[in-house]
């Protein structure tokens, strides 16, 4: 990787991430909305740090043209909701609720607006792609909200990085390296605010989580070559590192809710990435032409 | 003699012959993709030339030989054809990271010009200005294109045939740029194509 790939995709992101962090103690800020903050900032500058390799990232920005171009947009509207519905006072939490329901539903209406299967597919296939995808984001986003914040309140941030890191891995090797960069980019994101904050808040960032990462495994399996199978493993993965635990776990001693925790992570990870490096080794089909 | 029936006899004439000229037909043609060949050249870290193709593509032309503003070419390519005989390699240009073929099906030009510049030797050339829209992203290009042959094909099929080589730059489309950088593969791609026309109608 080049050293101004390494800028964008990794330091500048986890940088911007620590500096809103620490500048939201002195302007009091609470810490689920700093949280949320320096994850979404992070994120932007990193694509839009990327984006400036072509030289235009604020045309990029202004009048986005490729799928992903939409994704700061959507960071930052998702940001909006989350600052809506958990610092405002009603009715303008409800409006945060609102906000983030039209964004996952009109999230996947973009994304794949103009493509070969907005083209294809018929009125009712589109209605019905655009519905489930909706439906999966909005479960992946109040998933990720609803969890306990003490619950393992320093190990889901972190098994969130390396989810986020080893998603990255996976999405490169599916064939479209900028979207891996993109995964990069929010996992640095996420590693700056962790690294400056006292006190993690994940639950509070589930928006902004749900929006990029959840986007570009839509992305990934849409306009490039990750099997459904290791989507929804990659998903799995996310939400089991970073959500909340099934009741029932809920009398088990910590320790052997942390290792389940850990261990319930790594196995879908584990299989998509196997199962991704294993595509990648297997022989090109062989020459008709030479025996 | 009374002048007036001849000059309204010229003037009939005249009218009569000036319509004549604005109803002259030209010529519509629908593009023969049998016969159709899009081949394209980038360079590879500066060792060799790597060739492709699309293996997709339609269009039709207006030939209008009396007014040459009439005359247009529309040209549309299936990106998801490309092809460069290794699947791995035209997978990866066919995602996000070059063509993003998914989001971007089709390669389209569309011709805003056309002016005739008969050669002394060899073939008539015409001077083409346009818009391809590649990538998502439209620009204006212009190349010269010669007329090959005009003929009856084997079916008694009235055919017109064409041949042109131009030179873009990936980047000025968007194309892996900053992703990929020039050494390793190059800016500037080759494009050669010949297509036939079949006469489909007199044109409107």
């Amino acid at each position: 990787m080049h050293q101004s790939e390494l800028l964008y995709v990794a330091a500048l992101p986890l940088a911007v991430a620590a500096i809103v962090t620490l500048a939201g103690r002195p302007l009091r800020l609470n810490a689920p909305t700093a949280w949320a903050m320096s994850v979404a900032f992070g994120y932007v500058a990193g694509q839009l740090g990327l984006a400036t390799r072509t030289g235009d990232a604020l045309s990029e920005f202004l009048h986005p043209r490729e799928a992903a171009g939409w994704l700061p947009h959507a960071v930052l509207l998702a940001l909006c909701a989350t600052i809506l519905a958990i610092g405002a006072p009603r009715p303008w939490n409800r409006a945060g609720i609102a906000l983030a329901i039209l964004l996952i539903i009109g999230l996947p209406v973009r994304l794949l607006h103009g493509s070969a299967y907005d083209l294809r597919w018929t009125l009712l296939e589109k209605s019905a792609a655009i519905s489930l995808l909706a439906i999966a984001l909005g479960l992946m986003w109040l998933a990720l909200a609803s969890v306990t914040e003490a619950d393992h309140r320093r190990l889901r941030p972190v098994l969130l990085i390396v989810v986020t890191c080893i998603i990255a891995v996976v999405v490169s090797l599916s064939g479209v390296l900028v979207y891996g960069e993109l995964c990069g980019v929010l996992a640095a994101a996420l590693t700056g605010a962790f690294l400056a904050s006292r006190t993690p808040h994940v639950a509070a960032s589930a928006g902004v989580v749900t929006v990029s990462l959840g986007s570009l495994t839509l992305l990934s399996s849409f306009y490039a070559e990750l099997t459904p199978t290791n989507a929804a493993l990659l998903i799995t993965a996310i939400l089991v590192a970073a959500g909340p635990i099934p009741a029932v776990m809920s009398p088990r001693p910590e320790r052997l809710k942390a290792a389940l925790r850990v261990a319930l992570t790594l196995l879908p990870l584990s299989i998509a990435l196997l199962q991704t490096i294993a595509a990648n080794r297997a022989p090109a089909a062989a020459s008709p032409y030479w025996q | 003699m009374n002048a007036r029936p001849k000059v309204f006899a010229f003037v009939i004439l005249a009218a009569t012959l000036g319509v004549t000229r604005l109803a002259h037909p030209a010529d519509a043609y629908k593009i023969d993709p049998r016969h159709t060949s899009i081949i394209f050249s980038i360079g590879h870290a500066g060792l060799s030339y790597t060739y492709g193709m699309f293996l997709a593509a339609r269009g039709n032309y207006v030939i209008d030989e009396e007014n040459q503003a009439n005359t247009r070419f529309d040209l549309e390519i299936q990106a998801d054809s490309l092809f460069t005989n290794d699947k791995e390699r035209d997978d990866h240009l066919k995602s996000p990271d070059f063509f993003n073929t998914r989001q971007y099906p089709t390669i389209t030009f569309e011709s805003t010009s056309c002016t005739v510049t008969n050669t002394v030797d060899g073939p008539p050339r015409l001077h083409i200005v346009g818009t391809l829209t590649m990538h998502g992203v439209p620009r204006q290009i212009e190349f010269d294109m010669d007329f090959l042959a005009e003929k009856r094909g084997p079916r008694g099929d009235q055919r017109t045939g064409f041949f042109c080589q131009l030179e873009l730059k990936r980047s000025d489309f968007n194309i892996a740029k900053g992703l990929v950088d020039k050494t390793s593969v190059g800016d500037v791609v080759s494009v050669t194509i010949s297509f036939e026309g079949v006469r489909s109608s007199a044109a409107n």
